[in-house]
């Protein structure tokens, strides 16, 4: 047993730790811009700490990934013969599907791509976190002209929006991500609604705007709606809808968005150069 | 600037465990879950040291986590000082150490640390509480907690010089 003095001073630190940790929070929460910049600076300075001991370690790791992730390795391999199936029954129609995917996209003018300057940019990091924090870091910064609120997005669409912009590293919030909230657009009817992420299940909501009334189907595309006060550049596809939900009491319908990028498995996006507006 | 001073070692020891954090154990996971040193040290350096040493260490170590998560600043920093202050108190009342007890200790409190960072974490507005994994994390990171709690110990022990070595036995 250690002796009272000691255990009184080690109640106080407890104390005085836990009543800094605690303004720090407090801090954090007013919007302090020293975190950014400390967890920017921190980012940054470990980038190349992580690249080494990657080099050196990979063996290693991918060998523990191989055998720990083995079931996974089974259940991939048993949906990519799976998906070899329906393309080879559906090549027949891959014509048919080629010619309506160009016409759609001359509906809609999607080549959201173009005309907005873009940077490529590899994931160079997943989360931190065990939990899930809907954030990925990649591998570029301001000194690469990136700015926070430039929208991410793949070939197949809407990823996220830059969060916070080290130097050379950069922290993209996903569009799974429940406080991400954009105005989005139905492609057919044009209707406009609000959208967000939906957590866990690794979807997108769009829970306001969209009247009882509106026509919507399943596998409509969902845009992003490009008000004049958005954060997101217009028609930038964000996915399509896959379940409707009328809501009598709210007179709106709730529409489930499967996302058109797959953001589990992101290796390299796109960079919008587009910031929006103050 | 010498390793003579605890103060020294403690910041040196903090410093590799951050950097294998980060670059390395961040890239090895387990069912989606990867270990997480900075509770692990944490947790030893609590239970070797006793409560002030665990507090103090927490705080380092929840500082350097905050750096690097996405939650409040601050959320780690808090759960990890609660964590290493409460390992303290745990390594006191331990009457008959071994190292069974010290892998059991570690197991428990690793599981109550990453449990106690979830509470704050979703307190805050971060909805970790409601991840369908969070079994699976607290049950994992407490495991490989436990399967790295001697050597975790012998470092922790060579940092805060302590010179109750013989309570493992």
């Amino acid at each position: 047993m250690r002796p009272v003095a000691t255990r009184r001073r080690s109640r106080y630190l407890l104390v005085v730790l836990s009543l800094v940790a605690v303004t720090l929070i407090a801090l954090d929460a007013g919007g302090f811009p020293v975190f950014d910049s400390a967890r920017s600076v921190a980012s940054d300075t470990a980038s190349p700490f992580d690249g080494a001991i990657d080099a050196v370690t990979s063996p290693f790791r991918n060998a523990w990934n191989g055998v720990t992730g083995y079931d996974d390795l089974v259940a991939e391999n048993q949906t990519l013969r799976d998906r070899i199936g329906e393309l080879e029954s559906d090549q027949a129609l891959e014509q048919s599907a080629r010619e309506q995917l160009r016409r759609l996209n001359e509906q809609l003018e999607l080549g959201f791509v173009e005309g907005i300057p873009t940077q490529v940019a590899r994931v160079s990091s997943g989360a931190y976190s065990n939990f899930a924090d809907y954030r990925v870091e990649i591998d570029k910064g301001s000194s690469s002209g990136l700015a926070e609120g430039m929208p991410v997005v793949t070939r197949s669409g809407l990823v996220g929006r830059l969060e916070r912009v080290g130097s050379n590293t950069s922290v993209v919030q996903l569009a799974t991500d429940p406080a991400f909230v954009i105005g989005v657009r139905l492609a057919s009817s044009q209707d406009l609604g609000v959208g967000r992420g939906a957590g866990a299940r690794g979807t997108f909501i769009v829970d306001r705007g969209i009247d009882l009334e509106d026509p919507v189907r399943t596998g409509e595309a969902v845009l992003t709606s490009g008000l004049s006060t958005s954060i997101m550049p217009p028609d930038v596809p964000v996915g399509v809808v896959s379940r409707i939900d009328p809501s009598p009491t709210t007179r709106e319908q709730r529409l489930e968005v499967t996302l058109s990028a797959e953001l589990t498995q992101l290796d390299v996006v796109q960079v919008l150069e587009w910031e929006p507006p103050t | 600037m010498s390793l003579e001073s605890p103060v020294v070692r403690w910041a040196l020891v903090l410093t590799v465990v951050s950097v294998l954090q980060v670059a390395l154990a961040d890239d090895l996971s387990i069912l989606g879950v990867h270990p997480d040193l900075l509770l692990l040290v944490t947790v030893v350096a609590g239970l070797s040291g006793g409560p002030g040493t665990g507090a103090v260490v927490g705080f380092a170590a929840g500082v350097v986590a905050d750096l690097f998560l996405h939650t409040r600043f601050g959320v780690a920093t808090l759960a990890s000082t609660l964590v290493g202050y409460a390992s303290g108190v745990a390594g006191d009342t331990v009457v008959r150490p071994s190292t069974t007890v010290w892998v059991a200790a570690t197991a428990g409190l690793s599981a109550a640390g990453t449990a106690l960072y979830a509470a704050l974490a979703h307190l805050l507005g971060a909805g970790t509480l409601a991840d369908p994994n969070l079994p699976a994390i607290i049950g994992i990171v407490s495991v490989v907690n436990a399967v790295l709690c001697v050597p975790a110990l012998a470092v922790c022990r060579w940092a805060g010089d302590d010179r109750s070595a013989v309570r493992i036995r």
